[in-house]
């Protein structure tokens, strides 16, 4: 080896002790782990990009200069131009800004039934899981009726003979997919109780109310997320689905659904006015749940030395 | 000397996601005909990385340096191919695990397991019979009662000492001339591990295999080991025999790491000697000594430059600074300076 | 030694499991023993003896199927909620694996505080940040890790953090399952000095278990050995050592490897055959009977009793039977 180094008399003199170092540290955070997974996958950074553009559009939809209801027969069936970037529909409504606002609707019955979801499944899944017993398997047995119901058609039953709205759709909604939420949060938490830092935690004298809240809650956080996420597809899908069954939202506000079943019975001379609304269910479901999948392998536990 | 491999500036690095990992950096040792070498260390200094370069057996993300050197018997094994390795693997040199249950196959009897890897060597050609009784006079060699019901059973079936022998038949089935042994006792308990370390020595006795022996239980070590290599930060900082390396440490590490034990043999109620800290990060190694940030003696030095090898005699070389004659021994237990004892 | 107050006292001690098909899984049967206030009481024994069992069903973490176990002269398995509540004030254990009992999402000082905030040990934030930071102090670490997340820390870093989250409740009782057999060698040592120092200063009684007999023997008063959910003997830690009586012990002791390579090797190993029965069939009489090389016929049928054969050493085995 070169011996490069002045060697002085220092050199050969005790180190003094410096402050102990904390060892070999990698900081590691969840939101870290989410943005490497999207960055190391094409597909996710462009269902990302994507549903940021419809968010953002949906939301500046008032900026529109057209009404998306008002009428205006003389307009009607116009070809895509600058002014009416998808034409016109029956009635000469502006098609794009039909599908902003029925994108607002549809995102927003997504984004509702999903939370009511997550609400319901996760706190009926905690209780099932900590408290386990009687208690458990009553929930379950009736959570598993819920998953075995052919929910579609008692869907569209509820809906004909409820009033007809947003909050009607959106209950119905999670009422039919809170079950699976609950089966996802129910085997984490059974499993969850079973670790050594709740036990130490019940070993310290903390209620059950406590370690339901502060230790498995956020652990079981990530599968809760995961589910969230393929949670708002289907409800967007279903909804769309209601919609198009003439079940969901009401003539004259648009839904992604709605629109679908309005160009029903122009398919074959305007091809485009299905394909508009059909195009965004498409993209937008997608999106979420390529976003679920990058989600879960983002969030499965890693051995982190 | 009798040198059955001799491991020439092996370099071994991880690329991982937070970078590369240099988990062997530079290695030289070479193991006897015949003898116990022991691989000593924490976990995460490399030793077992280094038996995984012996059997070819670093896979991506793992590469191993340019300039890494195995030899054995006159060849150079990194630049072996797929055909030869497994000429190599298995017949010259096999390997046993931690934990038998889970590198035995568990829906294929045992006779079968041990047979399978008879049969991938078999030059003589013989017959299923002839493959099936050899089996048999291993698994009676490795001291299974009842081997030849035993050939019928599956690895569930038996406990864990048994399945212990029953991978150290499969291992020497083809009478390799090194056996290396990763960890073979540390699943054990205490009565099953003096077993087969006394079944280790046994077979070596009377098929002469070397072996390579990875733990970090220092007992183990002081029984069945004819000598020591004692890694640290995928390093060696001090290799010797049994008794220069148990009797005259000349490294802190070692000496640290012999002291830590409480013994059994002796009634002290004395604190233990610790190695405050941790391991230190692979990713980034320490321009020095690696071992630098951990020495109560640690001088001024060290933490600039790696010290040098210094042998002194015996095959007893230790790289350490505290060797050096202008070294700040003061309060060192240990000897030091660069003439070995007698 | 007898005269010191008993802090914990266990008698006939059983833990049974369903084992399916009608059969009993025995993993802890009919164990005695008290531990005296102030004193490290070290249960070793082989993997699937019941040690572990025997100390979690001591400290009240599992139900009993019979015995007893009273601490400070309470019934443990039958507190009622308020005193089941000043129990875990009192008495705290560390876990075996390091990495499994520390939440992942919370911070250090969050674990360290919560046995604070759960029994209102702190007036107010000054007062609970004073007392995490001493906590730390006393474990060897520092304020500046108070504030980083678990996984920032090595094993032995770990097993401190489970170690002052154990002491925030100021326990006199340390139920210890292990606490060092996930570590590595050099950080095992820096553990065992950490518990015999907070001991010392805290006065704290211990339940030390483990299979490292060395280790045991170093940190414990006395020692208790098990053998397929039996104690079969029970003595002071060096009187163990130097004078087994239980062949179980004799042969435990033996297998020990000695990290010496002269003592290693004179030493001469009493090699036991076989292998441990099922606990869910075991042997009638002593335990230990099929593999005890000093077996007589009473061996089979009769099981021997823990009785103290000198002072303060106890031996369940028929060769020390009076004539």
């Amino acid at each position: 080896m070169e011996n490069n180094l002045v060697l002085n008399e220092k050199s050969f003199q005790r180190m003094e002790k410096k402050q102990k170092d904390l060892g070999v540290v990698y900081h590691r955070s969840i939101w870290k782990d989410v943005k490497k997974e999207i960055k190391s996958n094409p597909m996710a950074v462009f269902a990302c990009i994507f549903l940021a553009v419809i968010i953002i559009a949906c939301l500046l939809a008032p900026l529109s200069p057209y009404d998306p209801n008002k009428l205006d027969i003389a307009n009607k069936f116009l070809a895509p131009s600058l002014q009416h970037p998808f034409g016109t529909d029956e009635y000469g409504r502006d098609y794009f800004t039909r599908a902003l606002y029925g994108g607002r609707v549809s995102l927003l019955v997504g984004f509702s039934a999903m939370f009511v979801t997550i609400c319901i499944g996760t706190t009926i899944g905690i209780f099932s899981g900590y408290i386990g017993g009687k208690l458990d398997m009553l929930l379950m047995r009736f959570t598993d009726i819920f998953l075995a119901l052919p929910s579609m058609l008692l869907m569209v039953v509820l809906n004909s003979f409820l009033k007809p709205g947003m909050t009607t759709l959106i209950l119905v909604l999670s009422l039919f997919s809170w079950a699976s939420v609950a089966r996802i949060t129910r085997a984490e938490t059974m499993s969850l109780k079973e670790r050594d830092y709740v036990i130490a935690s019940k070993n310290l004298g903390a209620s059950s109310v406590l370690i339901a809240v502060k230790h498995i809650l956020p652990n079981i956080l990530g599968p809760v997320i995961v589910a969230a996420s393929l949670g708002v597809a289907s409800a967007i899908l279903t909804e769309s689905s209601l919609s198009f069954l003439g079940l969901g939202i009401s003539i004259p506000h648009a839904s992604w659904g709605s629109m679908l079943q309005g160009a029903q019975s122009y398919i074959l001379d305007k091809p485009m006015m299905a394909v508009y609304p059909g195009l965004l269910i498409l993209l937008t479901v997608l999106s979420f749940n390529i976003l679920g999948d990058v989600l879960r392998s983002a969030l499965e536990p890693k051995i982190v030395k | 000397m009798n040198t059955l491999v001799e491991i020439k500036n092996l370099s071994v690095s991880y690329f991982t996601y937070a970078g590369e990992v240099q988990s062997v950096r530079d290695i030289s040792f070479s193991i006897e005909k015949g003898k116990t070498t022991a691989l000593v260390g924490e976990s995460g200094c490399g030793k077992s990385v280094t038996s995984k370069s012996l059997m070819g057996l670093i896979e991506k993300p793992g590469v191993i340096k340019e300039g890494s050197q195995i030899i054995y018997n006159g060849k150079n094994i990194l630049d072996f191919n797929p055909k030869e390795w497994n000429a190599f693997r298995g017949k010259e040199c096999s390997m046993i695990f931690q934990d038998a249950l889970v590198s035995l196959n568990p829906t294929m009897m045992v006779g079968k397991q041990i047979m399978e890897n008879l049969e991938n060597h078999n030059e003589e050609g013989l017959s299923k019979g002839e493959l099936r009784k050899k089996a048999k006079e291993m698994l009676d060699m490795v001291g299974i009662p009842d081997a030849e019901s035993c050939l019928n059973k599956y690895p569930h079936e038996l406990s864990g000492g048994m399945r212990q022998r029953v991978m150290i038949a499969t291992a020497l089935i083809t009478h390799p001339t090194l056996l290396i042994a990763d960890e073979p006792t540390t699943a054990l308990d205490v009565t099953i591990q003096a077993q087969i370390l006394e079944l280790m020595k046994d077979l070596q006795k009377k098929l002469g295999m070397a072996i390579i022996m990875i733990t970090h239980d220092l007992g183990v070590v002081a029984d069945i080991c004819d000598d020591i290599v004692v890694m640290y930060a995928g390093k060696i900082v001090e290799k010797g025999s049994n008794e220069d390396i148990f009797y005259h440490p000349r490294h802190p590490y070692t000496w640290a790491l012999m002291n830590s034990v409480p013994r059994l043999d002796l009634d002290s109620k004395e604190e233990l000697v610790t190695i405050e800290g941790t391991i230190p990060d692979m990713i980034h190694p320490p321009k020095g000594c690696a071992f630098c940030s951990r020495c109560p003696y640690a001088m001024n030095i060290c933490a600039e430059q790696t010290p040098e090898v210094l042998d002194l005699g015996n095959g007893h070389e230790v790289s350490c600074w505290l060797t050096d004659p202008r070294a700040d021994v003061s309060g060192v237990p240990f000897q030091t300076g660069g003439v070995d004892h007698e | 030694m007898s005269n010191r107050p008993v802090e914990l006292e266990v008698k006939h001690l059983c833990k049974y499991y369903n084992a399916g098909r009608k059969r009993l899984l025995k993993a802890v049967d009919d164990v005695s023993f008290d531990i005296y206030k102030g004193e490290t009481l070290g249960i070793v024994g082989e993997s699937g003896c019941g040690k572990t069992t025997c100390g979690k069903t001591c400290i009240g973490m599992l139900e009993k199927t019979g015995g007893e176990v009273k601490f400070q002269g309470k019934d443990v398995h039958t507190l009622s909620k308020k005193e089941r509540f000043d129990f875990s004030g009192k008495v705290q254990m560390i876990f075996q694996d390091p990495y499994a009992s520390l939440d992942p999402h919370q911070k250090v000082y969050d674990i360290v505080a919560e046995g604070i905030r759960i029994h209102k040990l702190a007036k107010d934030k000054a007062e609970e940040e004073h007392m995490v930071l001493e906590l730390l102090d006393m474990v060897g670490l520092n304020a500046e890790h108070a504030m980083r997340n678990v996984h920032e820390f090595s094993g032995g870093q770990r097993q401190r953090i489970g170690i002052a989250r154990a002491l925030a409740v100021d326990p006199e009782f340390l139920f210890c399952d292990e606490p060092i057999s996930a570590l590595d060698v050099s950080i095992q040592a820096q553990i065992i000095n950490l518990l015999m120092k907070l001991q010392k200063e805290k006065h704290l009684t211990m339940l030390f278990i483990a299979h490292d007999l060395s280790m045991v023997k170093h940190i414990s008063d006395r020692i208790g050995v098990m053998y397929l959910g039996n104690m079969v003997e029970l003595s002071g830690s060096s009187d163990l050592y130097r004078k087994p009586l239980h062949p179980y012990t004799q042969a435990l002791l033996s297998a020990v490897p000695i990290a010496d390579p002269k003592a290693s090797r004179e030493r001469k190993k009493i090699m036991l055959t076989g292998d441990v029965p099922s606990p869910v069939n075991p042997p009638a009489g002593c335990r230990f009977s099929g593999r005890c090389k000093y077996c007589m016929s009473q061996c089979f049928d009769l099981k021997p009793e823990l009785k103290e054969v000198e002072a303060g050493h106890y031996v369940a085995c028929h060769l020390y039977d009076e004539k």
